[in-house]
């Protein structure tokens, strides 16, 4: 494995340790307004944040038993969907992490 | 193949690793949005994705059980990235232990001189070599979890096989159990498999210590004034083998993720071999199942002989064939019927 594999190997890493925090609290902000998980990740991705579905639905189901997001089943265009949106706990913690975020950003910012 | 059949294909297989309590709700969400995704590029295209297409489309969503995975409570020991080898090791390793297990003891068994009660060992031995091997690969691929997280960079391709993964390995679509059709229960399915485990041992046991069977009329038997013949003993190893097959079968079923739906063929034929001990006994040579005891110290009630016993006896055992051929005979018939099922392919074109 040469130096260029292995400095490629640890910025992905840190990269992935960076965005994960960061794709929690995306998804808790689109949320604020119900969906289905496709157009989440739709949403998601027209605003920059491209999200795999082997990341984005398991996050989905983690957020729920967290009781961050509710979700309930209704058909829509003749299919059965599963809507998700924040559960009034889901509400409180994103306002303390949005809170949290604009903070680090603000130190990271003065910092750069 | 078209690129309907390779999608439901991933997300069969996809379900098997998943959670037995929430496959039907994950995979149904699932559904519902690669669907949409589909769709839409189809939509874009202005045609059907092509096989090729949906080959890449499912490879870019990842290998099924990485996609299962990442529904799994969060492993510490062992993460996501080593999980899809260790688990399809872990499943070699016993299936392959469970084989060579059963075929050591028959050879011993053939070529040593064991009692049941040495077979009733070697069969509780068994849970604890499993767990033994287990315990081993598990602490290898622990180490190999804490090697990849602390330094990825030294870790070769390997250790993630799902990389290499290609959507045209999918196994093809399994029948799916006719409406009505109660889904099987993995809970129930083990439990079942306890029983028969500790059936097999009861079985094993009896021979020498016969009052597991007769209670306390075992000693009466003992000076009784008749004692059995060579075709029962015939007759009794006809049954440990049947249920140690049934039993070996079940546990391959489990281990290899076949325990969703009833395996109809494997089902005709443990009802088919289940004649065999009844035709042994059936097939007697005279019909005699019972012969006078030499060293009775009482005698048979008057009026009673026992050749009007080993008579009663066939008669007996011919009634219970005829209506174990009668209910296989039903069985076949329901299950030929029966829209969608393998035997009905097999003989019908």
């Amino acid at each position: 494995m040469d130096t260029s594999s292995i400095s490629d190997a640890v910025f992905e890493n840190l990269r992935l340790e960076l965005r994960r925090g960061c794709l929690t609290l995306a998804v808790l902000a689109q949320l604020r307004q119900e969906h289905y998980g496709y157009t989440l990740r739709k949403a998601l991705t027209e605003r920059g944040l491209a999200i795999d579905e082997s990341t984005l639905y398991p996050l989905l189901r983690r957020l729920e038993l967290q009781g961050l997001l509710a979700s309930e089943w209704r058909e829509e265009d003749k299919r059965k969907k599963r809507f998700y949106r924040l559960s009034p706990h889901g509400e409180s913690t994103f306002k303390l992490l949005l809170a949290e975020w604009q903070a680090i950003n603000t130190a990271v910012n003065n910092i750069l | 193949m078209d690129s309907t059949d390779l999608f439901e294909r991933y997300l069969q297989e996809v379900r098997k690793y998943l959670p037995w309590q929430r496959q039907d709700d994950i995979v149904a969400e699932l559904r519902t949005n690669l669907d949409a995704q589909r769709e839409e590029r189809e939509g874009e295209l202005g045609r059907p994705l092509t096989e090729g297409e949906t080959v890449d489309w499912l490879k870019e969503l990842g290998a099924p059980l990485q996609m299962a995975a990442r529904y799994q409570a969060p492993r510490y020991l062992i993460g996501p990235g080593v999980f899809p080898m260790y688990w399809h090791i872990l499943r070699l390793v016993a299936i392959w232990a469970t084989f060579a297990y059963a075929v050591s003891i028959i050879v011993r068994l053939v070529v040593e001189s064991h009692s049941a009660q040495w077979i009733g060992a070697q069969v509780m031995e068994y849970p604890a070599i499993l767990v033994t091997l287990a315990g081993w690969i598990t602490g290898v691929f622990a180490v190999l979890e804490f090697v990849s997280e602390r330094y990825p960079e030294k870790c070769p391709d390997f250790l993630a096989p799902a990389s290499r993964w290609s959507p045209s390995s999918l196994p093809p679509l399994e029948k799916q159990p006719s409406a009505g059709t109660k889904p099987r229960n993995l809970m129930a399915l083990s439990a079942e498999l306890v029983v028969r485990f500790a059936l097999l041992v009861w079985l094993l046991l009896i021979p020498q210590h016969p009052f597991l069977l007769l209670g306390p009329g075992a000693a009466y038997v003992k000076s009784g004034p008749v004692v059995l013949l060579p075709v029962i003993t015939w007759f009794y190893w006809s049954v440990v083998v049947l249920n140690a097959v049934e039993f070996l079968w079940q546990s391959y079923n489990i281990l290899a993720d076949q325990w969703q739906q009833k395996n109809t063929v494997q089902h005709l034929a443990t009802e088919l071999f289940g004649l065999v001990p009844i035709a042994i006994l059936a097939a007697a040579p005279a019909q005699a199942y019972l012969a006078a005891n030499p060293s009775a110290t009482h005698s048979l009630p008057p009026g009673l002989s026992i050749a009007d016993l080993n008579h009663y006896m066939f008669a007996g055992f011919v009634v219970v064939g005829l209506i174990k051929i009668a209910q296989l005979c039903w069985d076949f018939w329901k299950t030929t019927t029966r829209e969608r099922n393998p035997i009905r392919a097999m003989l019908l074109p």
